[in-house]
């Protein structure tokens, strides 16, 4: 490299480009609004449908909310994933990020991040209008809602970035992505679902601990596996 | 590794016209194939330190596959490529950062404007002094002016001027230049002329892909004609004019 580049050690070189790769998308993001605005729309839609699908039943209300939440984060995922493919493609801009990576695990953070950054955005958009609408009040266990979801949304970055480069260069990826998206995910939604459920109905952190435990391992998992896999993914 | 790398470029020095350079493209018997279709067939070629080499050749002769593959964005199925020394398969990390790609793309992002564009790649490289440097490059590329204006907004000689800079902002030692002519203008095409022999003086090595044999001869050392994925002439190109290439190139290509 030349003279007028920065000697710096590997892992600042890394933590440096994560941030320029996160900084580019989010200000992305902020001037198109175009992955958010998907993502919110799409889930406000499902929360709505479901709202008048299940009717004034409370105790039914109370049963299925978690899971129409999560069911509209999951496909919320989805959404964003093929739109932020579809920016990264037009001019195949992840080639020169590419050439410009000192370790392309950099590219695989900084997406998974600013994915988990849009899913938290959506759902607290969200959050608010299921708690008026399926009368369910989230801020007697916010602490565990909190927990579960970053737990949640963490995961599904992690597969939805990782399955995003995989089928990045497939002619179907609008078919390929879901395809292999939504199985790898269903665990860790149950676990999610099941969670959610348990603390609105008024069960401690204690209660669910269980699934605190699978999601935290699926993440861990999912996120070491990627990090080692990432390479040959990305290349041809 | 180390000692491998510096071994190698030992051995790939060579003796020419009294001067000692070293070899900094080095592509043995490359070979790509795409399923049944093979777009690159025992491409040995090898280019010096400082020097530049036109690639000439029909459309669909293989010229932008075998640029992905020096740029290392694509792995060849048999041979070897070694730039700088580097196994251009096993040492990608090493090679990157000598690199400055222009593609039939332009690697930029349209909802960014030119100057956030060239500070995103400024970060990611690591350099010094960005600002500067990006007024720097934008000044080369005659685009100080709408360095503020979204990317999406410029015209198709636009983007190729700013990718132009964007390829060079890192100040890179070689340069590999895909059809870098596309949609410039005269005075953009001048200017890039006088950019690539000022990268040759500075001892940047280009390879450049292009149809237009006037510009390409202009400024290149060497010449390479590529046609159906192979290499079917090689040579320099010191006194030979248009007439001279279009003959060689009828013979060779039809």
């Amino acid at each position: 490299m030349s003279e007028s580049t920065v000697r710096m050690s590997g892992s600042k070189i890394f933590v440096r480009q994560i941030l320029a790769v996160l900084g580019k998308d989010l200000r992305t993001e902020w001037r198109t609004r175009e992955i958010f605005t998907s993502m919110f729309v799409f889930a406000v839609l499902v929360v709505v449908v479901f709202n008048f699908a299940i009717g004034a039943d409370t105790e039914l209300i109370r049963q299925v909310a978690s899971g129409v939440m999560w069911v509209a984060l999951l496909f919320s995922t989805v959404l964003g994933l093929q739109r932020a493919r579809q920016l990264e493609g037009e001019e195949e801009s992840l080639s020169g990020v590419l050439l410009a990576l000192y370790d392309s695990s950099a590219l695989f953070i900084a997406k998974t991040i600013g994915q988990m950054l849009y899913l938290m955005a959506v759902a607290l958009a969200i959050l608010p209008l299921c708690g008026i609408w399926f009368r369910i009040d989230f801020l007697s266990c916010w602490l565990g809602l909190c927990l579960v979801f970053l737990l949640g949304m963490f995961g599904l970055s992690i597969i939805g970035t990782l399955f995003s480069m995989i089928t990045l260069h497939t002619r179907a990826y609008e078919v390929m992505l879901p395809m292999l998206f939504l199985p790898i995910s269903i665990p860790l939604t149950i676990a999610a679902v099941y969670a959610t459920v348990q603390l609105v109905a008024g069960k401690t952190l204690q209660d669910i601990t269980d699934y605190l435990v699978f999601m935290g391992i699926f993440d861990v998992v999912f996120f070491t596996l990627s990090l080692i896999v990432f390479d040959f993914i990305i290349e041809d | 590794m180390a000692e491998g790398a510096s071994g190698l470029q030992e051995r790939t020095c060579i003796k020419r016209l009294g001067v000692e350079s070293a070899i900094i493209i080095d592509m043995q018997e490359v070979t790509k194939h795409f399923g049944v279709r093979t777009a690159l067939r025992d491409v040995t070629l090898q280019l010096q330190e400082g020097r530049c080499l036109s690639l000439f050749g029909p459309n669909g002769a293989g010229k932008t596959t075998l640029l992905k593959i020096l740029a290392t964005l694509m792995r060849p199925s048999a041979g070897t490529v070694h730039i700088a020394g580097y196994d251009a398969v096993k040492e990608t990390a090493k090679i990157r950062p000598l690199l400055g790609v222009v593609s039939h793309r332009t690697f930029l992002y349209g909802h960014l404007t030119a100057y956030e564009n060239l500070w995103f790649y400024a970060r990611l490289f690591g350099i010094a002094k960005p600002v500067e440097r990006i007024m720097d490059v934008l000044h080369e590329v005659d685009l100080s002016l709408q360095a503020r204006q979204l990317v999406r907004t410029y015209s198709r000689g636009m983007q190729q001027r700013l990718a132009i800079a964007r390829a060079i902002l890192h100040a890179p030692r070689i340069l590999l230049l895909d059809e870098p002519y596309t949609g410039l203008d005269k005075h953009a095409v001048a200017r890039l002329q006088a950019l690539i022999m000022r990268l040759r003086q500075a001892s940047c090595s280009v390879l450049l892909s292009t149809h237009d044999a006037l510009l390409g001869l202009e400024v290149c050392d060497e010449i390479a004609i590529q046609c159906r994925g192979r290499i079917v002439y090689s040579g320099v190109s010191s006194g030979m004019d248009i007439h001279d290439f279009e003959r060689i190139y009828s013979t060779y290509v039809g």
